[in-house]
């Protein structure tokens, strides 16, 4: 249990290399672009501008108030669902490192989370402006979306390290939980809104996507989110909390033999 | 302190992928030299067993043995990256593992951008960085090409540039593979006595190698493996004979046409 902890102790203990790390994943994307990493915001832009006039003509909305509802919640989804996704792979996406220096599992899963950090506030930067020109500006409110963004680091730090060596074992299942993130990607009100006869829908409220979802996009409206939406948020923290504390001790000492 | 000692270590690698015990398997045993132990659940090579030993600061260790035997296993498992799954294993000090050829090194970064990573992976701080950042082009003597991306580099100086920085480092315990020795003749003078030095100056080396002289002259210890056993242990005196011996013999040529 002591070694499982220091593993972990060691996002601290050796910050610098991740945070080299992150930051060279980012320079490789971008490279040979002239405005770099900006190329985040400016395609997050386009997505959330043209998918917005669509779904507010499809579902006969209001433009503007659409455009902030669903670029917000567009912007929570893409930083929660890519960790998600690349925490399953952070493992094998460091195979060749771990073939050959004693890399503990959550510093790798800490380069991930820093990177998806760093795209998250270059699309934040998008909904900033978004909210600025069509919706209501910036309100004090706003900024307990910040908590709930918070939330989502360890969420999708604890995430990783349970499920990086699982799914360097058994690789079937990174396309397993991307499929299941695909499905819940329509099934949680994002691009769609809970109307007067979904609210309260079990659909919805026992889908804690759409919880997690809430806590950031409703204080970016400029509401504040319901006590629910943060149980549930803190709900989902302690299971993924819980699944990488029995993960670590099991996987710690195998990922060797799964690369 | 620096100090290592291995009671009864075994080490299985599981084989996933293969489900039945076929030619395909006895072959593999003549393939691989490592034992082919079946068990519920699947089929493993077991690549080390049974291996006991103790070092002490100023012992250099020399690994010996065709292919297969075992000798990259020892390291990895001396280097903590493959954790044993039977006997005790103790290492005290710190662990350099220079397995590997260019861990860490990014090709579309430049030498000068390439030099942290690797360091850092390696278990660097800062003040070594900033140590090696200096010495490291002015040893390789790449000038300029320090400041253009590796990809550009010919082979023999991504060589100097990857050994200049694995040498960088100070070592309680030194893991070595024998890439390490290799370098273009203008530079292999200065890499010798740079790789003397960082010898030198390391309480414990462990050094795998098929080069006979290497051994020779570096060792006081000399590991004979094969098979995951240890069939030797002692000075280089007595065990580089016995082995060369052995390699001669009818059933070693037969072994070695098979394989």
């Amino acid at each position: 249990m002591s070694a499982s902890l220091s593993d972990f102790l060691s996002i601290f203990a050796r910050f610098r290399t991740w945070y080299l790390m992150g930051n060279q994943d980012i320079q490789m994307r971008y490279r040979r672009s002239l405005i770099g990493p900006f190329w985040i915001s400016i395609s997050m832009a386009t997505m959330v501008f043209a998918l917005g006039l669509l779904f507010s003509q499809v579902q006969q909305q209001p433009f503007r108030e659409f455009l902030s509802y669903f670029g917000c919640g567009l912007v929570a989804w893409t930083f929660l669902s890519t960790m998600m996704n690349e925490g399953c792979t952070s493992v094998m996406d460091n195979e060749g490192n771990l073939r050959s220096l004693p890399l503990p599992v959550p510093m790798l899963t800490a380069r991930m989370v820093y990177r998806n950090l760093v795209i998250m506030a270059h699309n934040m930067l998008v909904v900033g402006i978004m909210l600025a020109l069509f919706g209501q500006g910036f309100t004090p409110a706003a900024l307990s979306a910040l908590p709930a963004l918070a939330l989502y680091v360890p969420i999708g730090l604890f995430f990783g390290v349970a499920l990086g060596p699982i799914c360097a074992r058994f690789r079937d299942l990174p396309q397993v939980i991307a499929s299941i993130l695909q499905i819940a990607f329509f099934m949680t009100p994002i691009f769609w809104m809970p109307g007067s006869r979904m609210e309260r829908h079990v659909l919805v409220e026992l889908n804690p996507f759409y919880h997690l979802i809430e806590i950031v996009r409703r204080p970016l409206l400029g509401e504040a989110p319901e006590l629910v939406n943060w149980t549930v948020s803190l709900a989902v923290l302690g299971v993924v909390m819980t699944l990488a504390a029995i993960s670590l001790p099991l996987t710690r000492k195998r990922v060797f033999l799964w690369l | 302190m620096a100090s290592i000692r291995l009671q009864n270590v075994s080490f299985r690698y599981p084989v996933y992928e293969l489900t039945g015990r076929s030619l395909k398997l006895s072959l593999l045993r003549q393939v691989t030299g490592g034992r082919l132990a079946s068990e519920a659940g699947g089929v493993g090579v077991q690549a080390l067993s049974d291996v006991t030993f103790e070092l002490a600061p100023g012992d250099r260790l020399g690994l010996i043995g065709r292919n297969g035997s075992g000798k990259s296993t020892l390291l990895r498992v001396l280097a903590g990256l493959a954790p044993p799954q039977e006997g005790l294993l103790e290492i005290k000090g710190r662990v350099v593992p220079l397995i590997e050829k260019g861990v860490g090194i990014n090709p579309e970064l430049s030498g000068e951008a390439n030099i942290e990573l690797p360091l850092r992976l390696l278990g660097a701080n800062t003040e070594e960085i900033n140590r090696a950042r200096r010495d490291i082009p002015q040893f390789t003597g790449l000038g300029m090409f320090m400041q253009l991306p590796v990809r550009t580099y010919s082979e023999g100086m991504k060589t100097r540039l990857s050994f200049a920085i694995c040498t960088a480092l100070n070592a309680d315990i030194l893991i070595l593979d024998e890439w390490l020795s290799a370098g273009d003749i203008d530079f292999h003078e200065r890499a010798q006595a740079r790789l003397n030095a960082l010898i030198e100056r390391t309480r414990i080396v462990v050094l795998a190698s098929h080069s006979l002289d290497l051994i020779a002259n570096v060792c006081n210890v000399v590991a004979w493996m094969d098979r995951g056993r240890l069939v030797m242990l002692g000075s280089p005196d007595t065990v580089l004979p016995a082995y060369l011996h052995s390699m001669r013999t009818p059933v070693a040529l037969v072994q070695a046409g098979a394989a």
